[in-house]
């Protein structure tokens, strides 16, 4: 890797993102105010903004960047192998761009999502990471600097955004290595290890005495408490340095294992039709 | 200005081999002539060369570096390929801007003066345009980009006349104002024959031939007459293939004409590279 | 100094802002361990009655504050009651209203805050205990342990009789336990210094 092809990738790739995510944002905040605008309208006659919110648009966020991080690994994997740069740099240059969009869109939700919420009485300005950490409200009325509250807020809204990023990195990463083949059945398994193997598995194991649910149960709690999450602490508090840290080391694994999948990959260019 | 050393590569497509331990060298400021055969192993050379695909065993050095999955190595290369390794979506501007971003010595002044002179509509996406005017949106590109070594895999493919002539010309062109390696694999060998310096033949995978063009056309030559004729002076003389037509016969055969005494009966022709080409690959 | 060099540089400021004082959580003490005492002959104090009273696990004080709580508690909802009074339902976790407490502040208390005194203090869950006595406990135990009340209500409600303790110094009202008729079973119990 070098300087400059580093540079390069970045901010193609960045540009590439960005665009996107402001149009699909824009898309989603003009059919919020106009659906809000009709409904009002449909129900007291007035055109009005009265019940606006966009709550929990962290989590929107999160859904979206997961997204686009699958949808543009490829393409980013191909660009870099038409102009010359290494698959590793390709890889580490949109983790690096994931974060800086991340970052960006934590950014967006943390000013855009109370400003919306303040054009209506009955909006609320919660994300969802409040659900999980505790409110922000909480901590201000516990005597913490309303600024300090909101970093800290947008610093974990950043983390878990780009988690969810990375877990979209990650699955595009197998896609582009497998074969046809190998994508159906990484597909399958995906989609019908969780909706039929899981309770035949609950089913046969409780023949032999074995709870599988409980078993989840047990290990889901210690994922949460391994993460800090509130409702696993004893507090509405959840503790944000071991859920940043977590949330940071698990971006760095997934990373880690996409580079493992995708430094021999051959390069796979998109089909177009008639060719 | 680069060189590429390419040293025992070998790669497979399950039971194809594809390649199958090639050593060459690719030495700086020339134009060379990739040729063989529908599935010789061009493309897979190339896109091996190009990091685009993984060699099985064997290594390639750019100016003595390793180029496998470097960044400095890989940076001084570019490849026109036939597959499009940009989103589809993506406008030929942006396509532009792209490899402006990557190439430090990109010259977008350059690809919009071309792409002026082959018609080319840069707001049009990359997915809407023809095969030919989409293999001139990478010709551009790679002719503007200035690396120190260029690969064209099939440049001209869905290419009318006109194009082909333009391509070429350009081609000499940059050339002569900006020395660097070209590699150009192509079917159309005539129409080549004119810009390729030095031609790398494969066979089956195989490195056949790695030889100057005039060098090339010295290998052999074809002598033409009456049958009777023809057979006395192949008689002893490696003949590469025959043609019979009535009481008369071409035979072409191997070895340099002026090192020959050929009857005046006979008509004696230089071969061209692609006739040159054929024997060669069909033997 | 470049801008870029300084950017890293307010970022790792930012994060170590951020990473500032969380909330303190108090231990909670297990059911066996929590303090039970023979009633006092002559009635509570309100003191004595937070010293043997738990929420969560966790030791009342008096005066009872979100703070002395440990700090653990939020707003969940809040509402106007006809007298003009705010209720407050507080909990530790705002995804469920399994486990929380309703509190009043003390009059005259403009706005709640984590040092407001809380003047009435009760729940529907098992959560709360005083001296012992938890929801569903029967209305002998609740005398065995709380001692005689000052004073049972059977006329104000339909379906349970209310079971008041005052304070033995100041007579105001520090404990009201509600039992259903029907079984004899408490229902809520309210805590407080009315």
């Amino acid at each position: 890797m070098t300087k400059h092809s580093f540079t390069a990738s970045y901010k193609y790739q960045v540009r590439r993102i960005i665009f996107m995510l402001i149009l699909t944002l824009c898309a989603a905040l003009v059919a919020e105010i106009i659906l809000v605008a009709i409904a009002n309208y449909g129900i007291d006659g007035r055109l009005t903004l009265e019940g606006i919110g966009f709550p929990c648009l962290d989590a929107l966020s999160g859904l979206m960047l997961f997204i686009y991080g699958a949808y543009f690994l490829a393409e980013f994997m191909n660009a870099g192998a038409a102009n010359g740069v290494s698959r590793t740099t390709s890889l580490v240059s949109a983790i690096a761009s994931n974060f800086t969009v991340s970052a960006a869109l934590a950014l967006f939700v943390s000013v855009v999502s109370p400003l919306i919420n303040s054009l209506s009485d009955s909006g609320s300005d919660i994300f969802l990471l409040e659900f999980i950490y505790g409110e922000k409200k909480f901590f201000e009325f516990y005597g913490e600097n309303a600024f300090v509250v909101r970093i800290r807020f947008f610093i974990m809204c950043t983390l878990s955004v780009f988690l969810c990023a990375m877990v979209g990195i990650l699955f595009a990463a197998a896609f582009y290595k497998l074969s046809r083949v190998g994508t159906v059945i990484f597909t399958l398994i995906i989609v019908f290890v969780p909706a039929f193997g899981y309770p035949m598995a609950s089913i046969s194991l409780a023949k032999r005495g074995i709870d599988l649910d409980s078993c989840m149960k047990k290990f889901f709690t210690e994922v949460e408490r391994a993460f800090g999450m509130a409702h696993v602490n004893g507090s509405q508090a959840g503790d944000f340095v071991r859920g940043g840290f977590m949330m940071l080391l698990t971006a760095v694994v997934m990373g880690f294992i996409a580079w493992l999948i995708v430094r021999r990959a051959n390069a796979k260019p998109a089909a177009i039709r008639g060719d | 200005m680069s060189t590429i050393e390419i040293k025992n590569l070998s790669k497979s497509f399950g039971k194809n081999q594809a390649l199958s331990d090639v050593t060459l060298t690719l030495k700086e400021n020339c134009i060379y002539g990739l040729l063989g055969r529908n599935g010789a192993g061009k493309s897979t050379l190339m896109n091996i060369i190009n990091n685009r695909i993984f060699a099985d065993s064997g290594e390639i050095l750019i100016d003595g570096i390793p180029s496998r999955d470097n960044d400095k190595a890989l940076g001084k290369l570019h490849m026109m390929g036939e597959q499009l390794l940009y989103a589809p979506s993506l406008k030929v501007s942006e396509m532009f801007k792209a490899a402006a971003c990557f190439y430090p010595e990109y010259d977008m002044e350059y690809a919009m003066k071309l792409s002026e002179e082959y018609k080319l509509n840069t707001k049009a996406k990359l997915q809407k345009l023809s095969t030919g005017y989409r293999s001139i949106a990478k010709i551009i590109n790679a002719l503007a980009c200035n690396a120190d070594v260029v690969f064209f895999d099939e440049p001209v493919l869905g290419l009318d006349a006109n194009h082909r002539d333009m391509f070429y010309r350009q081609a000499i062109e940059k050339y002569n104002s900006r020395p660097a390696t070209f590699v150009i694999s192509t079917h159309l060998i005539e129409e080549a024959a004119g810009l390729i310096e030095r031609a790398v033949v494969i066979k089956d995978g195989r490195l056949l031939l790695d030889e100057d063009t005039e060098a090339i056309r010295s290998m052999g030559y074809s002598v033409s007459g009456k049958a009777s004729l023809v057979d006395e002076f192949a008689k002893g003389r490696e003949v590469m293939s025959e043609d019979t037509l009535g009481g008369l016969k071409t035979a072409y055969i191997k070895g340099d004409r002026f090192s020959e005494n050929i009857p005046d009966e006979l008509e004696v022709q230089p071969l061209s590279l692609q006739s040159l080409f054929i024997h060669l690959t069909n033997s | 100094m470049k801008i870029r060099k300084l950017i890293p540089i307010i970022m790792c400021a930012l994060c170590l802002t951020a990473c500032a004082d969380i909330p303190e959580v108090r231990e909670s003490i297990p059911e066996d361990e929590q303090t039970v005492i023979a009633p006092p002959e002559n009635g509570w104090t309100a003191e004595e009655l937070a010293k043997v009273s738990y929420f969560d696990g966790v030791q009342l004080s008096y005066p009872i504050t979100l703070r002395s709580l440990g700090s653990a508690y939020g707003v969940l909802l809040d509402f106007k009651s006809s007298d003009g009074d705010t209720t407050y339902s507080i909990g530790k976790d705002i995804m469920s209203l399994d486990n929380y407490a309703n509190i009043r502040a003390s009059d005259g208390a403009a706005e709640l805050s984590p040092d407001t005194e809380i003047t009435e203090f009760w729940s529907y869950s098992e959560n709360i205990s005083v001296n012992g006595i938890k929801m569903g406990a029967d209305k002998d135990a609740v005398i065995l342990a709380l001692g005689e009340p000052d004073s049972i209500d059977d006329t104000s409600y339909d379906v349970v009789s209310v079971y008041t303790y005052l304070d033995r110094n100041t007579g105001r009202t520090i404990l009201e336990i509600n039992v259903i008729k029907e079984n004899g079973c408490v229902t809520v119990i309210s805590l407080g210094d009315k």
